[in-house]
């Protein structure tokens, strides 16, 4: 109750940060739109596969920060949104250069602000590493989990083979494993700060996520293997950098 | 020789954006395609530029040239001369939005003691 309190009363984006999505879903959504394959190189033919295409870029992007700045609120911070101008043209030369067959997605960049009056009493108080990587984290899950959904869907009857759900599968994973890399502002960057141990673990779990998902190895093994992967990654970085 | 990155760094991104430009032209085979990757390199060039505009100023204008001149080496099948003209005016234009405040300029606060991240 007292985090939908909360979410009702610090949620909502402000104007500079719906443009910064919109610009943000624009880009993302002509970048997945190059992606499809056509067949006749025409301006009409484009057209009819943009508005999917900006639907679905929406969808992941949305769901990312929404998660981002519904958790940051229940440790008592706010998330804010900004667009990250030079991953966006990137991200944009890339498609074109490799006609759409790369595509490079992460959301913008997550600044953090202290909410004072919903940290009172709170172990470690101000803003520090170690509490701010909570929400990123989720964010990045909540892009794992709209895959594994869709990749479910993808394997019943009606929707197996549909491009769209394809798109949809591949538009979130790239968000996923993208964000994750250890790159300014990036959000794995975060991780990585608050500790190398855990950020060995969280990378390799959704490296291991995101190539079940891809391969389509099912919905217990998809859940299973990212576990397997992330133990042995943190295991394998325990043993060879820190006990070294 | 030792090699000094620390100091040397201009040189060295000069050197890698100048490889990564001539990649990106060789591999565009379509002017308006040349165009536009062009128009958005400028686009950041501008927004480069202004967010250096008090230090290291000569470096970023190397570092930008070094794009450029890897760029126009790579689009040897196109007009060069619309190339750099596309690549100045885009320029111009992002450094003038900057500067009138159309676009926002973001520099990450990475000090822990203000309460902003």
């Amino acid at each position: 109750m007292e985090l939908l309190d909360r979410i009702r009363k610090y949620f909502a984006f402000d104007s500079g940060e719906l443009n910064a999505l919109l610009i943000t879903i624009t880009i993302y959504g002509l970048i997945v739109s190059f992606s499809f394959d056509i067949g006749e190189a025409s301006l009409a033919a484009w057209s009819r596969y943009l508005l999917p295409s900006l639907l679905i870029a929406a969808l992941a992007i949305m769901i990312h920060v929404a998660v981002i700045r519904a958790a940051s609120l229940r440790i008592g911070y706010k998330a804010e949104y900004k667009m990250n101008y030079y991953v966006l043209a990137f991200a944009l030369v890339l498609s074109i250069v490799t006609r759409g067959r790369i595509y490079f997605i992460v959301p913008g960049i997550i600044m953090f602000h202290m909410l004072e009056g919903l940290r009172i009493g709170k172990f470690r108080y101000g803003i520090n590493w170690w509490e701010v990587r909570w929400p990123l984290f989720f964010g990045v899950l909540s892009n794992i989990l709209l895959a594994l959904l869709f990749r479910v869907l993808s394997n019943v009857g009606n929707f197996a083979g549909n491009p769209l759900i394809e798109k949809v599968i591949l538009v979130n994973l790239s968000i996923a494993f993208f964000s994750m890399l250890p790159l300014p502002d990036f959000e794995g960057l975060y991780i990585y700060f608050s500790s190398t141990l855990v950020y060995a673990f969280t990378f390799s779990l959704m490296a291991g996520a995101c190539l079940a998902i891809y391969l389509n190895l099912g919905f217990w093994v998809s859940i299973i293997i990212p576990i397997v992967i992330g133990v042995s990654g943190w295991l394998i970085y325990l043993v060879k950098v820190e006990m070294k | 020789m030792k090699v000094n990155y620390m100091l040397n760094w201009a040189e060295y991104f000069t050197v890698l954006l100048m490889v990564i430009g001539f990649l990106i032209a060789i591999t565009l085979d379509n002017m308006a395609l040349n165009l536009a990757v062009i128009f958005i390199a400028g686009l950041m060039a501008g927004r480069l530029l202004y967010g250096r505009e008090k230090m290291h100023k000569f470096t970023h204008y190397l570092i930008v040239a070094g794009f450029l001149v890897g760029y126009m080496l790579g689009s040897y099948s196109y007009s060069r001369k619309i190339i750099a003209a596309v690549f100045v005016i885009s320029t111009i234009l992002s450094y003038w939005l900057h500067k009138k405040g159309y676009v926002g300029k973001y520099l990450p606060v990475k000090d822990p003691h203000k309460q902003h991240w």
